[in-house]
Parts: structure tokens; C-alpha cells; sequence
């Protein structure tokens, strides 16, 4: 677990970081570690806040990122047996490194999920809470050119997500659609459009693939 | 509580929904299709928002700014780190705004 602690440390410290230059009070940054639990939805939230967002694309982006964590769910389920309580508390720490820790070393070990799920919990808190308290020195990011500090970071979040020819399209799609929507809708409304279209013609089945849609 | 107090509290139970929703349904199977459209959001997502926040004030400005995360797009391609390639694309921009040319 070590490894993956380290690696949650600094994408903690920034999303804190960025969460207060684009006007999150400690509380509220703190506060969507603590209750959302999910990195890249927690970004998408305060690019879309600073954007000016208003309540229901924040939501509904939200579900938008985390759907996928309903076929984690689904893969957990049908390898290990939560009940009660312990599926209660698995639902909230089921995040993208704990499904990935899960199925590579805890398969059948619900203690396993839990233990992981929690001690990145932990991690990632306390490094929401530094990165807060290091950005309450930051001035006005906007005045002195801070705020590329939103599109830096997604970028960096890209990247790692760009394995192939089709993540890539789909990027390039993603990117130009809200770029160009952009100038008709408001922020949130051609986010929610451009990845909606782009994600859903690069899921289509490649030309000459035998694959069912 | 602020409104976006309760913006908050609504993400995070529908983040929980979905997430509670799948440990119930233990043997569903999702489709080709499913699978790669919801394996496809966080890219779709990520690109949108950089299109989106990236553009700067003018043309300089924005071709710095496309330069500054060219320089994050290599250190990261390179380290597999987001915060080494952060930092470097915003040194960058930052050095430029410094110098006076953005």
C-alpha cells in the first residue's frame, strides 16, 4: 500500500490547492474529501465551480465520472461477501486504487477492501487538509496567473488516461466539443455535452471488430 | 449550511448511490459498450475541462499558455508524476509573466 499512499499525498495536496484558488472556504474543500472520496470527480467539481457552475452540473458530472465505480462494485460483489455494516462502510471507500489493490492482492478478504479503502482515506484527508492550509498564503490566482493552475492539473490527470489511439480521439473530440460549445452554452452544460458525445462515438465498436455493441 | 454545502452533501450521495448500488448487484454484467463508455468519462471529462479553462486572455497569452502545458504534457509523459508535471508547466507560465511576455 505504501506506493499508493505516496501517490495520493501530492493529488491531495493539489486538489486542496486548486479547490481554494478557484474559491472553496477550508471547510468545503475539506468537506468533499471527506464525503465524495473520489479524486477525479472532486478536480472536475472545482474546474466547474471556478467556471461557475451552477448546483446541478456539479451533480450530475459527478455521477457522470463516478458511474464507473458502479461496475467496481459489481466485480467486488461477486468476489467477496459484504453484508450489513461492512458493505455500508466498503460503498464509501470503494475509490479507483482500492478496487485496484482489491482485485490484485484481497479477492474473498472484505477486511482487505476495508483496511485499504480506509488507510487511503486517511492519506488523502490529511493531504487535503496540508494542501488547504499551504493555499491560505496563496494570493488572488487569477491576478498573477494562478489559474492555469485548474487546466495544468487536468492535464496532468490526462495523460496517464491516454493508453491508446481511441482514449486519444476521444480526448481530441472531448476537448474541441467544448471548445466550440463552449461559445453557445454555459461551462458546465458543454462539458456535460462534449463528454457525453465523445465518449459515446469512441465506446462504439472499432470498424471490422466482431464485438457485440 | 451554504448552498454549496448542500452541493456537496448531493455529489457525495450520489457518489455513495452508485457505489452502494454496484455491491448489490453481485453477477450483472455490463455490455462492450457500457464498459468502454464509462471507461472513456474520465478522459471525455478531463479533456472538456482543460479545452475549457486553458484559452488565456489574448493570442500571446494563449499560445504561452498552450506552451506551459506542452511542458506538462512531457514531464508527466515522462515521470508518470501529476505533480512534477504541474509544477513544471506552471513555473514555466510563470517564468514567462515574470519576464513580461505574456
Amino acid at each position: 500500500m505504501t506506493p499508493l499512499w505516496i501517490g495520493v499525498v501530492p493529488f491531495g495536496a493539489v486538489y486542496a490547492v486548486t479547490a481554494r484558488a478557484a474559491g472553496l472556504g477550508l471547510v468545503e474543500t475539506q468537506l468533499m474529501s471527506l464525503l465524495l472520496f473520489a479524486g477525479g470527480a472532486q478536480f472536475a467539481a472545482v474546474g466547474l465551480i471556478a467556471a461557475g457552475a451552477g448546483p446541478w452540473t456539479l451533480v450530475s458530472t459527478t455521477l457522470l465520472i463516478n458511474l464507473r465505480h458502479l461496475l467496481y462494485g459489481v466485480v467486488v460483489a461477486a468476489t467477496t461477501e459484504l453484508r450489513g455494516v461492512r458493505r455500508a462502510v466498503a460503498a464509501h471507500l470503494l475509490t479507483d486504487e482500492a478496487f485496484g489493490v482489491h482485485v490484485a492482492h484481497g479477492r474473498g478478504r472484505p477486511a482487505f477492501l476495508i483496511g485499504a479503502g480506509l488507510s487511503l482515506f486517511v492519506v488523502w484527508n490529511a493531504a487535503t487538509l496540508a494542501g488547504a492550509l499551504l493555499a491560505r498564503s496563496l494570493p488572488d490566482p487569477y491576478a498573477i496567473g494562478l489559474d492555469i493552475v485548474f487546466p495544468l492539473a487536468f492535464l496532468a490527470l490526462l495523460v496517464p488516461l491516454v493508453r491508446d489511439r481511441r482514449s486519444l480521439a476521444v480526448a481530441l473530440t472531448s476537448g474541441l466539443a467544448a471548445w466550440g460549445l463552449g461559445v453557445v452554452l454555459e461551462p458546465g452544460a458543454a462539458l456535460l455535452a462534449a463528454t457525453a458525445l465523445a465518449a459515446g462515438i469512441g465506446a462504439a465498436p472499432l470498424a471490422g471488430s466482431r464485438e457485440a455493441p | 449550511m451554504t448552498p454549496l454545502t448542500w452541493t456537496i452533501l448531493a455529489m457525495a450521495g450520489v457518489t455513495y448511490g452508485v457505489r452502494l448500488w454496484g455491491l448489490l448487484l453481485p453477477g450483472t454484467r455490463l455490455g462492450g459498450y457500457g464498459r468502454r463508455f464509462l471507461d472513456l468519462v474520465p478522459v471525455a471529462v478531463f479533456a472538456a475541462l482543460v479545452a475549457g479553462g486553458l484559452p488565456g486572455t489574448g493570442a500571446v497569452d494563449g499560445a504561452w499558455r498552450i506552451a506551459a502545458a506542452t511542458v506538462t504534457v512531457t514531464v508527466v509523459a515522462r515521470t508518470r508524476g501529476l505533480a512534477p508535471g504541474l509544477l513544471a508547466g506552471l513555473a514555466f507560465y510563470l517564468a514567462v509573466r515574470a519576464l513580461g511576455w505574456a
